[in-house]
């Protein structure tokens, strides 16, 4: 994969993924659920990942910190000039929590019903060395600040005195006490209400600002991370399939998976929007092999080049921070994807 | 909830209209309310036992005529009838009987000549002992094992531990009784094949009953362990950067042993139907060896006693585990 120079306009990055391929064994053979990933995540940037369920972009976010244990990773996943994927689990340890933390999409069940909410928030600040007092109120400080009321007297309460969205919050309090410099947060609000979402990814906004923390949006939903994300990176069949700061993304897509994504999304800011176009068919399960373009099958302007060749995924040609694994990668972005009618008539059948 | 209630008694105290209410609400809330109301309803279901084995007592036959040989004339019969108050109608017996359960006065044994009551209890004290050594190699063991092999689900100590208690669990109890006795006892002589005594008698009828629920509770606690690794707050405490042992001590465990108390619970009362036959084969003079007798001698008032004593205990153990959950799951506290 070519890695281009740098501009000046890209942050330096905190973490990036190079070329990671991610495998599981199962009964019904291999199951390829990452293929190929390329991103980058800068220092106190929030990158916003989108994609369908099955797309493998919660398989990227929990192979960083190397929560699956019978997973098969290759490539690299590098933090300074640390890799990742080959890191010791005593220096994944180290990390986890204090240099990268996660957050789950489930609030009900990411949280130990049976201790109490307080001690799970301080565990991180323990292992950042915190004392037990300081580890409180540092705790009830934070719990305080995303919005948890009354947060000494609720430090001693249990999960299951908390609604979903004060567990989400307590969730968040738990990752953010060992300070981390990364945050994923897969799926973080799918579980709460539309206005309990908003409210909560303007604090977690609020929170990266502050502490100028990267965060990791991981979701299905575009409108949420459009709203939230300074550069999003689509993923489709375990890949990258097109990256570009968040507003050049959704106003000239370069992909025709991005452009059909935006087409088929409900926008509440526009009253005369055309009608919704959703994607035809549906994703190839990741253990299947296919040769080409693993979104051929479901593109409009899919061509024999797609069906024999995969695209890489390469920067444009007028900004290199805007890459698109699009053999016509510039013609999408000029013109749209044109119908297929038009495109098959010129191809020969692949 | 609670500050609800709280407060509202407070009010209620300084206008001092109702102490009556201020004394139920806060009987409402509190532990001791809760285990009178548990020994209350401890002491009904034994005393329904009791009314089942009076029933059944005299569902299968006129006492009197099983007591005596079956040479025995009729005059004899009656005279017995009339010394018991056999006589008499049933309810009028029942009414009697249970005026006597509740002052806990089950009559003389007709067997041993004494108070059946005590005699029950004594016999069952030595039943415990039995009971006591086989938990404190059953439960430990059982809890270890299953830890060790829900940690590493699949793994080879996984799969031997699984085989164990699966063998464990489908060997009968007197089977093993009998094998160990002629294995340990009979061949190699290192223990007596029967008896009651110090620990070095214990020791067999112990293991033959241990293995059964030995086997159980690794079996719960196993895929009770591997349940809760599995789960997302396991993950969510190993991205805090939490060591395995920690995630383990801090989380797993508390929320593994909920189900293994339960069965902890059942098992103990299970015991004391396995109990009956181990004593039996063992010659263990503990309350099934009494009860097994006394059913043999048509003892009633030995058998209600007995069975009146193994009742209350399962109900203690049960109200016991109750209060265990208090400590384990905060779900159960209000």
């Amino acid at each position: 994969m070519t890695s281009p120079a740098m501009t000046a306009s890209e942050p330096v990055p905190f973490l990036s993924i190079e070329d990671l391929h991610v495998r599981f064994d199962s009964a019904r053979g291999v199951v390829h659920a990452v293929r190929g990933v390329n991103m980058r995540v800068g220092k106190g940037e929030r990158l916003g990942i989108v994609g369908e369920s099955g797309s493998g972009k919660s398989v990227t976010a929990h192979t960083i910190l190397r929560l699956m244990p019978d997973a098969q990773i290759s490539g690299r996943i590098m933090m300074g000039d640390k890799d990742l994927v080959s890191a010791s689990s005593s220096e994944m340890r180290g990390i986890r929590g204090r240099k990268i933390g996660m957050v789950f999409q489930d609030p009900m069940t990411s949280l130990d019903p049976v201790r109490t909410i307080g001690s799970q928030v301080v565990e991180a600040g323990r292992h950042r060395g915190l004392g037990r007092r300081e580890a409180r109120a540092e705790a009830i400080d934070l719990l305080g600040s995303l919005g948890i009321p009354r947060p000494s007297d609720r430090f001693d309460e249990y999960p299951h005195h908390f609604s979903g969205g004060m567990r989400q919050r307590v969730v968040i309090a738990a990752a953010l006490m060992g300070a981390p410099e990364l945050l994923i947060a897969d799926e973080p609000t799918t579980a709460l209400d539309v206005r309990l979402q908003a409210r909560l990814l303007d604090m977690l906004w609020v929170l990266s600002q502050e502490r100028d923390m990267s965060v990791m949006l991981v979701s299905h939903d575009l409108a949420l991370v459009a709203g939230f994300a300074d550069r999003v990176a689509v993923m489709y069949a375990g890949a990258v399939q097109e990256s570009a700061q968040v507003d050049r993304l959704f106003d000239r897509p370069a992909h025709p998976y991005t452009d059909g994504l935006i087409s088929s999304a409900p926008r509440l800011d526009a009253y005369d929007h055309p009608p919704l176009v959703p994607i035809p068919g549906s994703p190839p399960p990741p253990s299947v092999r296919m040769a080409g373009c693993r979104f051929a099958p479901r593109c409009p302007r899919a061509a024999a080049l797609c069906r024999e060749e995969e695209p890489a995924l390469l920067p444009l040609a007028d900004q290199s921070d805007h890459r698109s694994a699009c053999h016509f990668a510039e013609q999408v972005q000029a013109h749209g994807p044109i119908p297929a009618a038009s495109v098959a008539s010129t191809s020969h059948n692949g | 909830m609670t500050t609800i209630e709280r407060t509202r008694t407070a009010e209620e105290r300084s206008s001092g209209t109702s102490v009556w209410r201020t004394i139920r609400l806060f009987w409402a809330d509190s532990l001791i309310a809760l285990v009178v109301k548990r020994l209350f309803a401890g002491v009904a279901t034994v005393l329904v036992v009791l009314a089942v084995v009076f029933l059944i007592s005299n569902v299968i036959g006129d006492p009197a005529v099983l007591m005596l040989p079956p040479e025995a004339t009729a005059e004899q019969v009656e005279a017995l009838r009339t010394e018991l108050g056999l006589d008499r109608p049933l309810f009028v017996q029942f009414a009697e009987s249970f005026s006597g359960w509740i002052t806990g006065d089950f009559g003389v044994s007709t067997w041993q000549g004494m108070p059946a009551l005590p005699l029950a209890i004594e016999s069952f004290a030595k039943t415990l002992y039995l009971a006591e050594v086989t938990l404190i190699v059953a439960v430990p063991l059982g809890v270890i094992f299953g830890l060790a092999a829900g940690r590493r689900p699949n793994s080879w100590v996984d799969r031997l531990i699984t085989s164990i208690s699966a063998l464990g669990v489908s060997m009968p109890t007197f089977w093993l009784g009998l094998l160990l006795i002629l294995v340990f006892a009979v061949t190699l002589r290192w223990f007596p094949t029967n008896g009651y005594g110090g620990l070095h008698y214990a020791v067999l009828p112990a293991c033959a009953m241990a293995l059964l629920p030995l086997g159980r509770i690794a079996q719960i606690t196993r895929s009770s362990v591997a349940d809760e690794m599995g789960k997302l707050y396991v993950t969510a405490a190993r991205t805090r950067g939490l060591a395995e042992g920690a995630i383990g001590r801090q989380h797993v465990l508390r929320n593994a042993a909920i189900p293994v108390l339960t069965l902890i619970g059942s098992e103990v009362a299970s015991l004391l139907n396995g109990i009956v036959i181990i004593e039996v084969i063992f010659a263990w003079p503990g309350i099934g060896s009494m009860l097994i007798t006394s059913i043999q001698q048509r003892d009633l008032p030995l058998i209600t006693a007995s069975v009146a004593v193994i009742a209350a205990v399962a109900v203690l153990v049960n109200l016991i585990v109750d209060l265990a959950y208090l400590f384990i799951d905060p779900k159960v506290r209000r």
